[in-house]
């Protein structure tokens, strides 16, 4: 079976993947579907402010007027830009790291794991927070801080594969007929990493998306760009609370929880493919590949045990 | 003894992590921007006087690295006569700084404040922990059924709920009927006595359920998978054959096998808590050391940060090399090699 | 929450006035809780900023002000002036004590003053100017002598100079003095001294038992900080605190139904302004130099939007400098500040701003776009909001400005190094106008002043003097409402808005006393003294 067979045969891929696709519709398509444009400007009166659900505004209204429902539309292509973009950037550093220190080992390979161990170590949102503090606000700088501190995982499944892939007879026999390194990292070694690197990718956005939207929470996101973090922000600062204004300030989080479980959903499942060694021993964990940190004992493939991992 | 070999190679590289985060610790908030003598008292009409004996005081008077004017007079021994020379040996007698903000000394500020986040780590990983196990077990004992389903359900769902949000959703919820903010209420009763804790009790309650709520899917997710496989397993079917009771083979078997995953992604989640209870404090005033970072970050209180900073990462290191520890009791592997 | 560059009675009052009257039964300890953004930033009476409120409580002044301009006798039961205006004398009270027990008479009210003038304490001594001399004559008079007769003595000069034990603060180091935070730099002759503090979190006041006025109603008061504004109203909404000033405007609508809170707003000396760096070494593009540009950015900006969304209508648009709070001081001739984005426009044209490559941003004579760093600080999401307004506006008229958000820290380094374009921010200060004048001073330029516009003109220092000086208050008035219409035109600030300060309790715990924010405690508070026995 392909990997997209094998894919589609799995329930929970299928909701991930449908879930997943609700939004990427919405986000690419916002101008159309979103009633109003939540970047305009809006002359206000007072007894518009935090205004309840009403025909014209499906979701109400939020703290200066603006119609809540058009916000979370156009706050899904926000949140989704930077879970992408940050992913991208860990996905290029870890890809990079994890090849090097695989193939070539060596003192730069343990460097480069201690340095993945540190990172690791480091916790991360604090470690953000300091940054945005330095670096300042600001959407370029959000996805960067999220994606320098988020490639470790990727690095590690990398390295690991990478390692197991070096000694095969394909690797052997291209090296001695005098294929240089590179080529052999590019052409050989990489297209069987690929997989790995895609499924721990595709794990990585929904957690790059969850710490866009705690960064924007507190503060520290771009304030000129409307995402679910920041709208919950404006939310609580403003008087959503005591206001009981829940149609501002639930939508916007459970919008970051379903994104967030649909990408879970399909990571995992995709994990579950490509990665043969965690197939039995299963984790959804988002960021936890307990299996390459201790290894696993030999696990029996019954047909049974493929049956449970749904 | 192979054993003390492995830990020793754990330990080793935990002190060198440790040095690697101090002078990462000292770079990081040297490239802030600003001057920090403009900060210190935020009314800017301080007399040049004022403002340089404020600078002697916190060392800003120094360079930053090395200070190469002494060196280049023949004073070796004064090249460390610079701020990150002053940062270090401050360090090594436990100094670390006056507050800009608060004027008054970080230890005692981070004394201060690193125990009410530890008890609510505390209070939070000590419900997920056992709520998972217990979840966890129940869930893969059960299967394949309703239950092991709602179980997943759940657990996928608060796994992917943002912290912050759910502590949004606990605190509307509850208002009224529990205290949202704060960890006592000021001035009710006595440090120490029985009715101040069981205040800081009822304060606790709100922020470590929202922080247990994230790590317990965790935990029960790998508790239940772990469980799941080793019940797979054939000597499993042997040891019922041989009349063994649920009970006995889950605990001489199906624990056992899962503590290792658990000890680690205990580990893991450590750094992931830590972001946690940022937000939890954020959104409940709990007066830790999350909360006060984030107001340092506000104000440029850099002296706080740096060390709470610190404070935190050895925090980190210290209950990883614990874990490191425990593994090396229960893994066999590691034992054998 | 709103931070206040300079905080005032403000804050002050508004506790006080509530502690005045106490229905609680009155064998148990009554204890007002007060919510609060932001208790205080350091305890140390001689830099810090903030904390007003308390500052009032702990301390006690010669002269106490009252509501309005209006003042009462504090720690001097009466006081008279020469002929020429230079030598005051004060009739200093007999009886009073510190908290600690020791004695607090002229000798030590002496000894403040000149400590303060003497260690330049910054937030303090800025009020001290043109005294030569302070001197206790016995222990119940004391005498300042000035160099030149000043208007504001009695309303102005002496009700920040709080008079401390000289036995806590004598033998510390000058250099050291600013950095001193143990916590009997409250100890003072007032009310209350504060018997536990956790920063960041609560402060715990209790009434002092030999306040030579009595001992206040109120026995406890506690101050609860909190992480955001909501937070107060719900804290308020569920009575776990009794009474919070600064009420954010958009928490009103949640609470002014609720039988059991009263709202009390009132206009204060609070302003919102958008300060314009023109300072000529400064780093703001040339084009903010030109006074046509910042009239033409004045009359973009839609005042009835901001005062819509970030006041809810608890403001009025703004125009002089001087707050309408300030009563007569006030220049009503200076007209409403227009909106008028079509005239605005047109003055760009005409001064020759034109967008020559059709991106419609304009230009300036160089070539390069109007383009500037619009700001504001954290503190609150209103804030934010407000900004916004003003860049659609700017964007109607030409302008490009990113509205960006930073730390106040962050803001307050940027305006001492001049390194801004644009920044908005609320203050608020006190009734007389002597200091708010001050600000646009040449003399406020240097080390750190508080000018933060560049504006420096020979025109307005010489009526500033005359302001300093002017005995007779119509004078005075005259002099000052000609500062307001120089400034109304060069506009080193753009004034948005005047907002009201309101303040809410739970009034089935308490009954309040209807005052004018602007009021202090101690007057205050005996007069909701009388009226609480009734209850």
């Amino acid at each position: 079976m392909t990997v997209a067979q094998e894919f589609f045969r799995k329930p929970q891929a299928i909701l991930g993947s449908a879930m997943l696709a609700l939004v990427l519709i919405i986000a690419v398509f916002a101008p159309l579907l979103a009633p109003y444009d939540p970047y305009e400007r809006l002359r206000v009166q007072p007894d518009d402010l935090f205004a309840p659900p009403d025909a014209e505004h499906f979701l109400g209204r939020d703290d200066a007027g603006k119609d809540v429902w058009s916000q979370l539309i156009y706050g899904a292509r926000v949140s989704l830009l930077v879970g992408f973009a940050a992913s991208l950037v860990s996905m290029g550093i870890g890809t990079a790291v994890g090849l090097i220190s695989g193939y070539y080992g060596g003192t730069v390979g343990n460097l480069l794991m201690r340095l993945v161990d540190f990172l690791m170590v480091v916790p991360d949102l604090p470690l953000m927070l300091v940054v945005i503090a330095v670096w300042g606000r600001g959407l370029l700088n959000i996805i960067l801080v999220i994606g320098l501190l988020g490639w470790t995982y990727t690095a590690r499944i990398v390295r690991s594969q990478t390692l197991s892939i070096k000694e095969r007879q394909f690797i052997l026999r291209s090296k001695s007929i005098g294929a240089s390194n590179a080529r052999i990292i590019l052409r050989h070694v990489l297209p069987q990493v690929m997989p790995l690197i895609v499924a721990q990718t595709v794990l990585d956005i929904s957690a790059s998306i969850l710490a866009e939207s705690s960064l924007s929470f507190l503060g520290l996101g771009d304030p000129n760009l409307i995402s679910w973090g920041s709208m919950l922000n404006f939310a609580l600062d403003r008087g959503a609370v005591s206001r009981q204004a829940w149609w501002f300030l639930l939508p916007p989080g459970f919008a970051i929880l379903w994104v967030t479980l649909a990408l879970i959903l399909v990571g995992n499942s995709l994990e579950q493919i490509v990665n043969p060694r965690i197939k039995s021993h299963h984790l959804f964990d988002a960021r936890r590949m307990v299996s390459l940190i201790i290894p696993l004992p030999p696990a029996p493939q019954s047909l049974k045990e493929s049956q449970d991992n749904s | 003894m192979i054993q003390f070999d492995y830990l020793f190679r754990k330990i080793v590289f935990a002190l060198l992590t440790l040095a690697v985060i101090i002078v990462f610790n000292f770079f990081l908030f040297r490239i802030l921007p600003g001057d920090p003598i403009k900060l210190l008292f935020r009314n800017p009409r301080m007399t040049k006087q004022a403002q340089e004996t404020i600078r002697v005081q916190f060392g800003l008077d120094k360079p930053v690295w090395i200070n190469t004017e002494r060196l280049q007079s023949g004073d070796i021994g004064g090249i460390f006569d610079s701020q990150f020379g002053a940062y270090i040996s401050n360090l090594f007698q436990g100094n670390l700084g006056i507050s800009f903000a608060q004027r008054s000394s970080v230890n005692e500020i981070l004394a201060e404040r690193i125990w009410r986040t530890a008890l609510l780590l505390f209070a939070g990983e000590v419900v997920a922990i056992v709520g998972g196990i217990i979840v966890g077990v129940v869930a893969a004992w059960r299967h394949g059924t309703w239950v092991d389903a709602s179980a997943l359900i759940i657990g996928l769902t608060t796994w992917a709920l943002p912290t912050f949000f759910l502590g949004i959703i606990l605190l509307v919820i509850a208002r009224g009927v529990l205290p949202t903010s704060g960890m006592v209420e000021p001035g009710a009763a006595k440090e120490g006595t029985i009715e101040y804790w069981l205040d800081v009790g009822r304060h606790l309650i709100l922020p470590a359920t929202t922080l247990a709520v994230g790590s317990a899917s965790a935990y029960m997710l790998i508790m239940r998978s772990s469980v799941v496989e080793v019940l797979a397993e054939d000597y499993i079917l042997t040891a019922k054959a041989k009349g063994l009771s649920n009970i006995q083979i889950l605990k001489n078997h199906a624990l056992k096998n899962a503590m290792l995953p658990m000890v680690t992604i205990i580990a893991l989640n450590l750094g992931y808590v830590v972001g946690g209870a940022i937000q939890v404090e954020t959104v409940f005033s709990w007066p830790g050391i999350g909360r006060l970072i984030f107001d340092s970050v506000a104000k440029q209180d850099y002296p706080v940060l740096q060390g709470a900073f610190l404070l935190l990462a050895v925090s980190v290191i210290l209950a990883n090399l614990v874990t490191d520890v425990l593994y090396s009791i229960l893994d066999p592997r590691i034992k054998a090699s | 929450m709103s931070i206040f560059k300079r905080p005032f009675q403000l804050c002050i009052v508004l506790i006080i006035a509530l502690v005045g009257s106490v229905t609680v039964a009155q064998d148990s300890p009554s204890k007002l809780t007060v919510g609060t953004t932001y208790i205080i930033d350091v305890l140390n009476p001689t830099t810090s900023l903030y904390g007003y409120a308390q500052k009032g409580l702990f301390y006690e002044t010669l002269i106490e002000a009252a509501d309005g301009a209006n003042v009462i006798p504090g720690l001097a039961e009466s006081w008279s002036s020469s002929e020429d205006g230079l030598v005051w004398t004060f009739k200093i009270r007999e009886g009073v004590t510190f908290s600690d027990g020791t004695p607090c008479t002229a000798v030590e009210a002496a000894w403040s003053l000149n400590w303060y003038i003497e260690t330049s304490a910054p937030a303090i001594v800025s009020y001290l100017t043109n005294i030569t001399a302070v001197e206790a004559l016995d222990p119940t008079t004391l005498q300042i002598t000035l160099s030149q007769p000043v208007p504001n003595m009695v309303t102005a000069k002496l009700l920040y100079a709080y008079i401390l034990p000289p036995h806590i603060w004598q033998d510390i180091p000058p250099d050291e003095i600013g950095m001193y935070e143990d916590p009997s730099v409250t100890i003072g002759s007032g009310p209350y001294v504060m018997t536990d503090y956790q920063p960041g979190e609560y402060m715990i006041l209790d009434a002092n038992p030999n306040y030579w006025r009595g001992p206040a109603p109120v026995d406890q008061i506690v101050y609860r900080e909190y992480g955001n504004e909501d937070a107060l109203i719900q804290a308020l909404q569920v009575g776990e605190v009794d009474y919070i000033y600064g009420v954010p405007f958009t928490g009103i609508p949640a609470i002014e139904n609720d039988p059991n809170i009263q709202i009390d707003s009132a206009l204060a000396n609070k302003w919102s302004e958008l300060s314009v760096n023109w300072t000529p070494d400064g780093t703001s593009p040339a084009s903010l130099h030109d006074p046509i540009v910042r009239k033409a950015i004045d009359y973009s900006i839609d005042r009835q939007q901001i005062i819509n969304i970030a006041y809810l209508g608890y403001a009025l648009p703004g125009n002089a400098f001087i707050t309408m709070g300030m009563g007569a001081f006030y220049n009503t001739d200076i007209g409403e500040i227009p909106y008028d984005i079509a005239q605005a426009n047109q003055m760009l044209d005409e001064a020759g701003y034109v967008d020559s490559d059709g991106d419609g941003i304009r230009e300036y004579s160089d070539g390069t776009p109007l383009e500037y760093r619009l700001m504001t600080d954290d503190s609150a999401a209103a804030n934010f909001r407000i900004i916004q307004i003003i860049s659609d506006g700017l964007a109607d008229i030409g302008i490009s400005a990113f509205p960006e958000v930073e730390s106040t820290d962050s803001l307050i380094a940027r305006q001492v190094d001049f390194d801004y374009d644009l920044i908005h921010w609320e203050w608020d200060t006190d009734a007389d106008p002597h200091f708010l004048t001050s600000v646009f001073t040449c003399a406020e330029m240097q080390d750190g002043g508080w000018n933060d516009s560049g504006f420096c003109s020979p025109e307005y220092d010489a009526l500033f003097e005359a302001q300093a000086t002017a005995l007779n208050p119509d004078e005075r008035k005259d002099i000052i409402w000609q500062m307001q219409t120089i400034i109304a035109e060069e506009r080193p600030w753009l004034i948005l808005a005047y907002t009201d300060s309101i303040s809410a309790y739970r009034k089935d715990r308490f009954i309040f006393d209807p005052l004018n924010a602007i009021s202090t405690m101690k007057w205050a508070l005996y007069t909701g003294f009388s009226q609480v026995s009734g209850s």
